[in-house]
């Protein structure tokens, strides 16, 4: 018996017969230890891509366990450029699976086998759900069909919150909140993002587009990835895994950015490539954990300068209540966690990654700092729209369901309102 | 029933048909028509009237979409469909001449709908025309005094884009509002 522990493996778009036959296929493999677990605590997926949700099994997947390498089976000429897909000709053979598990072993973390801490925490057992779901209406009366429905309604969105709790604990941590009145307490919900991956890439982004060329970071074992101004885009040579967890602690001395020679500008193309204004919004938020930049004043009211592109980055938790608040209204973030009742991790995340972005501004702290004692003047740019009277509740309650039912679609799930 | 409606507004070819029908639940309603004009060189089929879809919620109750015509000699259905209407997508064609002031000048057409409502800016073709960025598009909207409009990279036939710029004009509208 070798001492590599057994791959676990999850399996999604398979039921009935194609289940059971592949049940049967997986039996015959013998060369390579693994076992079928739940989906929560395996190593790797497999997927059919084929099935009639194929698409959108794997999008959730890639949301929910952004970490785990897949397996995807499909018919047809797979393109993915992550880097964590191996993907698999149909019909699949013995010799064909086997190798795409031995493939799937080189792509886990050494550390596989005994999860760290930062892994536990993000495929974590279910953290703490605020929302309950609904009572059941204690009635005697049968249901008419609307309110069966409705009631269907609320429960699935209460398993579409736990979904959206799980990967928010994989972005924004899992801290609780603070007396913000206390100051010892208080510092703790600041962070230097000079001192993070966060800050590296950011000088390094700039020094790469001062001199009109693109550069490195290395971290002590090589390196992780090469920024490119000219497109704006970055290659990644390290696993996500890796990124993220280098992104969340403080930088060591042996992370630095370097120059790259013409040897490399060449191969760095052979490595996956992202939109740099999303390594940048990740490693903000990776760094934040749910804390401020240090500097940031809880009582400044915050502008948002321009809205994040949140179709195509990361939506960290209730980021779009928190920016249709900051639309209305310059509120402090003190004052929009009063408005909204969240988590404060929730929107100091926020708040970190549009900063990363530039997105957020606290004008009236930079006056104050300027000027400590001059007069204060009028806001240079006009105020967003006044907030207006709250809505009627009809259009309230059409709203949450709405909100319910584009949830849905946004987590790939069946529709909850 | 309470008739609540979405209005999908743009210049020709930005994807208010498309959007409309990735986000409606029933088959939309499509009034396209051959284009018989200068928008030919465009695309083969415009829509003359309007496009119709419908997002039905739990409670049975449903939100009516509704695409305007993109072609300016029809810019008097556009009054007609934004009445009643409770918020703006505004779909922008990155790969036409200069879709910034398209932009602009769509914010302007449906100025009146906008401050009584909100709007968001969904930017399509982006995968042919990646250029502009959307930086240039938040400079045109500082400029207009819109800084808080919730812009957005999207391709019109995503399900989930359109349903994100959906959801983000809801927040604009009431924050407080939670699934
Ligand atoms: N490549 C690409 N095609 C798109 C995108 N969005 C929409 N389309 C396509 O663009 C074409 C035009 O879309 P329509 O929905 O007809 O545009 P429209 O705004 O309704 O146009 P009019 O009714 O003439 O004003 C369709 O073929 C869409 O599939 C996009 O982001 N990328
Ligand atoms: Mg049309």
């Amino acid at each position: 018996m070798s001492n590599t522990p057994r791959l676990r493996l999850c399996h999604a778009g398979m039921e009935g017969r194609s289940l059971h036959a592949f049940e049967i296929f997986l039996s015959r493999i013998t060369s390579i230890e693994f076992q079928i677990t739940p989906e929560d605590q395996a190593d790797v997926g497999f997927i059919d891509l084929d099935h009639e949700r194929g698409p959108q099994l794997l999008e959730e997947q890639r949301r929910l366990f952004p970490s785990r390498p897949l397996i995807v089976a499909t018919q047809k000429a797979l393109a993915s450029n992550d880097a964590l897909v191996v993907p698999l000709g149909k019909p699949i053979g013995l010799g064909a699976f086997t190798a795409a598990l031995e493939q799937v072993r080189t792509l886990l973390p050494a550390s596989w086998a005994a999860p760290t801490p930062l892994e536990a925490a993000a495929t974590p057992a279910p953290a703490p759900v605020q929302a309950q779901p609904a009572p059941v209406a204690a009635s005697a009366a049968p249901q008419d069909e609307h309110s069966l429905m409705a009631q269907q309604g609320q429960d699935s969105l209460f398993l579409l919150r736990q979904q959206e709790e799980r990967m928010a604990a994989f972005y924004v941590g899992t801290k609780p909140d603070i007396d913000l009145n206390d100051a010892t307490a208080r510092v703790a919900v600041f962070y230097e993002p000079a001192n993070f991956l966060q800050g590296t890439i950011s000088r390094a982004r700039s020094h790469a587009q001062e001199i009109g060329r693109p550069v490195k970071i290395n971290d002590g074992l090589g390196t992780v990835l090469y920024l490119s101004p000219g497109d704006n885009h970055a290659h990644q040579v390290c696993s996500n895994n890796s990124l993220r967890a280098l992104a969340q602690l403080p930088t060591q001395p042996s992370v630095q950015m370097g120059q790259i020679d013409h040897h490399e500008l060449a191969s760095m193309e052979d490595f996956p490539t992202r939109p740099l204004i999303s390594l940048e919004w990740d490693a903000a938020l990776w760094a934040s954990r749910g804390r401020l930049p240090l500097g940031t004043d809880l009582d400044a009211p915050v502008r948002l300068n321009a809205w994040p592109d949140l179709t195509r980055l990361v939506i960290p938790p209730e980021a779009m209540r928190i920016a249709g608040l900051w639309s209305r209204q310059r509120l402090s973030l003190r004052q929009t966690l009063e408005q909204l009742q969240i988590p404060q991790r929730y929107v100091f995340a926020f708040y970190s990654a549009c900063h990363a972005l530039n997105l957020v501004s606290q004008p009236e702290l930079a006056r104050q700092t300027q000027a400590a004692h001059q007069h204060p003047t009028p806001s240079a740019t006009p105020e967003p729209q006044e907030s207006v009277a709250p809505q009627q509740p009809a259009m309230r309650g059409l709203f949450k369901r709405l909100l319910g039912k584009l949830l849905g679609t946004r987590l790939g799930e069946a529709e909850a309102g | 029933m309470s008739h609540y409606k979405i209005i999908f507004g743009g210049p020709v070819g930005a994807g208010k048909t498309t959007a409309v029908a990735a986000a409606s639940d029933i088959p939309p309603v499509r009034t396209d028509a051959a284009a018989s004009d200068e928008v030919r060189s465009i695309k083969p089929l415009t829509t003359v009237a309007m496009d119709y879809g419908l997002m039905k919620l739990a409670d049975g109750s449903t939100i009516h979409l509704y695409g305007t015509p993109g072609q300016d000699r029809f810019d008097f259905m556009w009054e007609i469909l934004t009445m009643g209407g409770i918020a703006l997508i505004l779909l922008v064609d990155n790969s036409r001449a200069d879709p910034v002031k398209d932009m602009r000048f769509y914010l302007q057409a449906f100025k009146d709908f906008i401050s009584r409502t909100a709007v968001a800016i969904g930017v399509t073709h982006t995968d042919a025309a990646p250029l502009p960025e959307l930086s240039a598009y938040a400079q045109a909207l500082e400029e207009e005094g819109m800084s808080c409009a919730p812009i957005f990279t999207v391709d019109a036939r995503n399900k989930r884009d359109i349903c994100l710029l959906i959801e983000a004009v809801l927040s604009v509208i009431d924050p407080l509002a939670r699934a």
